[in-house]
């Protein structure tokens, strides 16, 4: 039972991987990649790994991919603009070597780990317990790390002064008397606020 | 009973298929989605090397592994969002995600 | 921390001299005061320990101390050690400076650093009084560089002449030779005994077991120093201090120099108090001597050394000023070599009444100086009628100088000679028993002489020259009157013998009282007679002519004039050693440091940065591909 379910749930995770890596339209990748996570939540499961697998589902699948999600319907891509995986002899070879050799330290694993697997790890009490003793420190340093990263995003997309201005109705030739690359913009369908951010920042 | 290698295996092939999405796609996004797929074949190695850790001297399971899977999530969607932020202001500026179009930091 | 006396003592010049930087110095005469103030206050309190002091007959101390700073279990403390040697140093400082601060009223007065020149002579006095003070050795070695520094300041206080300068960078770098050696030697002796306060380190001194124990043991005990050894390089270390700043040879060359500073100045530190500072701290810490034959001999010799060669050298001289430094060069040699020969009570006798004729002599010199407008006695002459008060106390602080029964110098004079024939140990050293009563003699030559050309012969002065005005007379009058006083003319001989008892450091060598019998006053008078009788027959009398006898002794005289030719070989130490081997330095940083080790790293990484930024392509992807292979070339070497 527990081999069955193994081989369903990794043979899951690879294929929908590969498929999220392959698939031209970003949106499919996003949505296959969810399906991938899914399949390692119910991997972690089986490991007893109650917590992170809810985790998994919530943090990862919930959160992350649906941003991925929606900074890729923000930024709506043209079709030609859309590829898939770009085969490349060089990087091939580099991957298959790569997986070799994870292979051959996967084969001459030492004495750290036990043959036999724990039995009922599962419990998030003795996780919680670590958290919050022993790893004090850096579960501190990864709240300041959050904030850090908050306040990086609010900085990297604040509108500059003069960006500010351009886009105001007043001065309609702010950026396009520029004839600056993103002048262009029009070619740009239905994306006519982000345009407009292009077009000033690009002068 | 699965033994650790096949979790360790999968694992390794999960990584390197992201490795291929990040190193044969141009988008910087799918790139970023390359990323997030290898930290989670290892999160999924941690995970069963937890679950196959020898146990500490007063005979309880250390919960390393988890508690390192649960950083790396953690930092996993910190850089998830500066990235995202830093993919849409690239957007904005030069109207474009694909990375080889803003190989612009060389000597 | 309560109020105590001492700390007025210690601290009202300090405040008189921020106060005088900080804004007083605009107003002159309020300047002037507060310094005045401020060393008088002193002297008062310190005058009013005395009659304790006397009667407690040497075991009469005051101490307190407060915590300066504490780093780990080191604590460095702050204090203050009022026994009846820093007692007496205290009454010297003090009370000669307290006059020549009235002096410098009159002297300075119409000069543009006035206030700035009251507010360093404060700075002075308190480092000095800091020196006197001091319960322990690092506190004294922060007052001994503040002494550095104000004697800097004072040296070069005609900042605009290059002579000074220079004369303050002499004085400076000469005492940091010193200084250098004095600070090793006080963290050797730190080490050695844990503590740096003077009375625990006696303590520690004197326990016998102490002494042969291994201070320090390389290889496992096949070398091994003991304590006793390692005291005893320390001590010589903090006679390196003692030699810079009481200037003996070979560390005596700024002293002469140092008289470019304001004669006030000159009278204070370079003959009163500071130079002293050195004879008096060999006092304070002569427990650390005194189990060293060897180390009191080196401070016998070169004492003994110090005062001849410098009288030598003043019988040459015609810088009016400069006669009186090498005279206090020559009495400094006295004191060390007193002490040397275990003779401390003497040795601060001798400081003490040489401090009022030597200061005396001084002002009297400053005082000529200021009517005349030059230093050089051969345009002085005939005096004598026109500064009769400067000249009689001169008169009398010469004799006192030379050693005239029954003035102070005879006393404390006599005192250090007897000395050097008591001590059967140095029975057979020319340096010890010969010598200082040489040097007596030729003191009492070049003194005559220096009178006799000044103040009396024909005028050769230019000008109108005048009396000083009295705030400079009566200091020298009572300097004057103390020159003879200190003597048992007023003083009775039981307050000399007190006097010397309270000075004594414990364990001392035996008591030899001074006693003016027939045969010393006979000796004495030889002595001042075949000193001061052929100077007269030469400059007073004429009857030989100078020339003659320069010609006769040409190349004794010539080593004489030149100082003995060492300045001239730091000169060519400076000029042909160190020159050359600073070149070398210099080669060897321009090869080696800047060629090879600064330039080649510069060169490496530019030539390596050039290779590796063709890998700086821009391109994510390829950034990928580098670390990849970064990781296989981990996993590859199974890392």
């Amino acid at each position: 039972m527990a081999e069955l379910l193994f081989w369903l749930m990794g043979g899951g995770m690879v294929f929908f991987t590969m498929l999220t890596i392959w698939s031209r339209n970003p949106v499919h990748c996003t949505v296959f990649m969810i399906l991938s996570f899914a399949a390692t939540a119910g991997l972690f499961v089986m490991l007893d790994a109650y917590l992170i697998a809810a985790m998994e589902v919530l943090v990862y699948a919930g959160a992350i991919l649906m941003l991925f999600l929606f900074v890729i319907m923000m930024i709506e891509l043209r079709d030609e603009e859309q590829e898939g995986l770009r085969l490349n002899p060089l990087m091939l070879v580099a991957a298959a070597t790569f997986l070799l050799l994870l292979g051959r330290a996967v084969g001459d694993l030492g004495p750290v780990v036990q043959s036999q697997a724990n039995e009922m790890i599962g419990s998030p009490a003795p996780l919680a317990e670590a958290l919050f003793t022993r790893f004090v420190v850096p579960f501190e340093a990864v709240s300041l790390l959050l904030l850090g990263a908050i306040l990086g995003v609010v900085v990297l997309n604040q509108r500059s002064r003069d960006e500010r201005a351009s886009i105001g109705p007043a001065t309609p030739d702010a950026g396009g008397g520029s004839a600056a690359p993103g002048s262009g913009a029009p070619s740009v369908p239905g994306a006519g606020a982000g345009a407009g951010v292009a077009d000033g920042s690009a002068s | 009973m699965i033994p650790l290698e096949h979790y360790l295996y999968l694992s390794g092939v999960v990584f390197t298929l992201g490795l291929c999405g990040v190193m044969m796609r141009r988008n910087i996004i799918m790139m970023l989605m390359g990323i997030e797929i290898m930290l989670n074949a290892a999160n999924l190695a941690l995970v069963a090397f937890n679950k196959y850790m020898p146990p500490g001297p007063d005979g309880t399971v250390p919960m390393d592994g988890q508690v390192f899977v649960f950083f790396t999530i953690a930092i996993a969607a910190a850089e998830v969002a500066v990235a995202l932020a830093i993919a849409v202001a690239l957007f904005r500026r030069l109207d474009t995600v694909n990375v080889d179009d803003v190989a612009n930091l060389r000597w | 921390m309560t109020l105590t006396s001492p700390w007025i003592i210690l601290f009202a010049p300090l405040v008189a001299a921020f106060l005088i930087g900080l804004g007083l110095h605009r107003h002159k005469r309020l300047s002037a005061g507060l310094a005045l103030a401020a060393v008088w206050t002193g002297f008062g309190i310190a005058a009013s320990y005395l009659p304790e002091a006397l009667a407690g007959e040497g075991a009469w101390s005051l101490t307190g101390a407060i915590t300066w700073l504490r780093a780990g279990d080191i604590t460095f403390e702050y204090g203050y050690l009022v026994d009846g040697l820093s007692l007496i140093m205290l009454l010297v400082v003090c009370g000669v400076g307290g006059l020549i601060h009235v002096y410098a009223t009159g002297y300075m007065k119409g000069d543009g650093g006035y206030a700035r020149f009251f507010g360093c002579l404060a700075l002075f006095v308190f480092s000095m009084l800091g020196i006197v003070l001091a319960d322990n050795f690092f506190q004294i070695f922060i007052h001994w560089e503040l002494v550095g520094v104000s004697s800097y300041l004072l040296i070069g206080f005609y900042y605009r002449k290059d002579s000074a300068a220079a004369a303050a960078n002499k004085a400076f770098l000469t005492n940091r030779v010193g200084d250098f050696g004095f600070m090793i030697g006080i963290l050797m002796l730190f080490f050695a005994t844990g503590t740096a306060n003077f009375g625990e380190m006696s303590v520690v001194l004197q326990s016998s077991e102490y002494l042969t124990q291994p201070a320090f043991s390389v290889g496992g005990g096949t070398w091994v120093l003991t304590n006793e050894h390692f005291l005893w390089i320390s001590s010589a270390l903090i006679f390196m201090g003692v030699m810079g700043k009481s200037a003996q040879f070979p560390l005596h060359v700024w002293l002469p120099d140092a008289m470019e500073g304001p004669t006030p100045v000159s009278a204070l530190i370079h003959a009163a108090t500071m130079v002293a500072a050195g004879v008096f701290l060999l006092a304070r810490v002569f427990f650390l001597y005194l189990p060293s034959e060897t180390a009191m001999s080196i401070i016998a010799h070169i004492g003994a050394f110090t005062a001849f060669f410098a009288a030598t050298i003043a019988t040459t001289q015609f810088d009016i000023k400069r006669i009186l430094a090498f005279s206090t060069l020559s009495q400094l040699g006295y004191m060390v070599m007193a002490v040397g020969l275990n003779g401390t009570d003497v040795a601060m006798y001798h400081l003490t009444t040489h401090a009022f004729f030597k200061a005396c002599l001084f002002l009297g010199a400053g005082s000529v100086i200021h009517a005349v407008h030059t230093n050089d006695m051969r345009e002085m002459g005939g005096l004598r009628k026109i500064m009769p008060g400067t000249f009689w106390t001169f008169l009398i602080s010469t004799l006192a100088l030379c050693g005239l029964p029954p003035l102070s110098g005879f006393w404390s004079k006599d005192g250090i000679l007897h000395l050097t024939h008591a001590a059967p140990a140095y029975a057979d050293s020319f340096l010890i028993t010969v010598l200082p009563t040489l040097t007596a003699v030729l003191t009492c030559y070049y003194m005559t002489r220096m009178v006799v050309v000044t103040f009396l012969g024909k005028p050769r002065y230019h000008g109108h020259p005048h009396e000083s005005p009295a705030s400079m007379v009566a200091p020298m009058v009572v300097l004057s009157v103390l020159a003879v006083a200190a003597g048992p003319l007023l003083f009775t001989e039981n307050v000399i013998e007190t006097f010397r008892t309270i000075t004594r450091p414990t364990g001392s060598g035996p008591f030899l009282p001074v006693h003016g019998d027939v045969a010393t006053v006979g000796i004495a008078l030889a002595i001042f007679a075949a000193g001061a009788i052929p100077a007269y027959l030469v400059f007073g009398l004429k009857l030989i002519d100078p020339a003659t006898i320069k010609r006769a002794i040409r190349p004794v005289h010539a080593l004489f004039d030149n100082r003995w030719y060492v300045d001239d070989f730091y000169e060519w130490l400076v000029r042909a050693v160190q020159q050359n081997f600073a070149r070398l330095c210099n080669a060897i940083d321009q090869v080696l440091i800047i060629g090879v080790v600064v330039n080649g790293t510069a060169w490496v990484a530019r030539a390596g940065g050039a290779v590796l930024s063709r890998y700086q392509t821009g391109s994510a992807r390829n950034y990928v591909l580098l670390f990849l292979a970064g990781v296989a070339a981990l996993l590859a070497l199974n890392l």
